[in-house]
């Protein structure tokens, strides 16, 4: 099972750095600084995700070195915990390349929008919530931007920002069933597959 | 777009490109002009850094100036238009 959700961990990051490639290239060309938003966030989420299969495979060494309980346990919280908010970082970064296209940014919405991240750095039990409300509120303007443009393309985006909502659904209630994990980082994968068919299609368009 | 929104200097170049590729690839300022939605100054400011970078080439006609998309400038348009749909795909305007 490990085996499984690192691979699907690192499609999902490979995916992550491609978007975030591409949205570096037209920023390059177009100097628009929700791009380079854009571009950041899944650099970020990208840097998220290989980081949580390098402390898995290290958590797995650990394990066959033998090492002492109260050290592994040590080690899972602390990368558990800067893994989730690289990830939160990534999703903050998100807000804020939407928030910026609503208009100019106001301070407070600025504030507003780094808030969950300083929250969490003192309460980390909370962080999938968290995500949750970031990514709410990304998809949300994902579907607002599908219902005025109507197209595949952004029904992709739309659908990727779900699937990695569903995802951390899954991952809260992980405690409850062992399997929600498998399938919450197989929903995040396909969401990263929607986006990945996104790219591909606008990379080929005439 | 609204007269009042901004337009970066890339959607600017974007707009003189298309309007002389909708021309067929070749046409003179005045249709430009009013395709792009810029002063004569201005287009012609735009014009001759197109011209410097090699996205337009210039036709001179008896006493007519023609003004032609270069494969560079259409390579330039296409690359724009890909960046473009990527960019509405997440609701973001260039």
């Amino acid at each position: 099972m490990i085996g499984l959700a690192l691979l699907m961990e690192l499609v999902s990051s490979a995916i992550s750095f491609m978007i975030g490639y591409y949205a570096f290239k037209a920023y390059k060309s177009y100097s628009s600084r929700s791009l380079f938003l854009l571009h950041s966030g899944f650099t970020v989420l990208g840097i998220s995700l290989t980081l949580r299969v390098v402390t898995t495979v290290y958590f797995v060494v650990l394990r066959v070195a033998e090492v002492p309980s109260q050290q592994l346990k040590a080690v899972i919280s602390f990368a558990g915990i800067v893994f989730t908010l690289t990830q939160l970082f990534a999703y903050s970064l998100f807000v804020l390349t939407y928030a910026l296209q609503t208009k100019a940014l106001e301070k407070t919405r600025f504030i507003g929008a780094l808030f969950p991240i300083l929250y969490v750095s003192f309460f980390h039990p909370y962080l999938e919530i968290v995500a949750l409300v970031l990514l709410g509120y990304v998809t949300a303007q994902t579907l607002i931007n599908l219902l005025l443009k109507k197209n595949l393309d952004s029904f992709l985006v739309f659908s990727g920002f779900t699937l990695m909502l569903l995802s951390h659904l899954c991952f809260l209630f992980m405690i409850a069933n062992e399997l929600l994990l498998l399938l919450g980082q197989t929903l995040q994968m396909i969401g990263f597959l929607c986006l990945l068919a996104m790219l591909v299609k606008v990379s080929y368009s005439g | 777009m609204s007269p009042k929104e901004y337009r970066s200097k890339a959607r600017i170049y974007v707009d003189i490109l298309a309007t002389i590729m909708r021309s067929g690839g070749k046409t003179g300022p005045t249709r430009i002009l009013y395709g792009a939605n810029l002063s004569y100054d201005r287009l012609m400011r735009h014009l001759s850094h197109l011209i410097e970078v090699g996205l337009v080439a210039e036709e001179k006609l008896e006493d007519k100036t023609l003004y032609k998309l270069t494969d560079r400038g259409r390579e330039f348009l296409l690359e724009f238009t890909r960046m473009q749909k990527f960019a509405e795909a997440f609701g973001i305007t260039i």
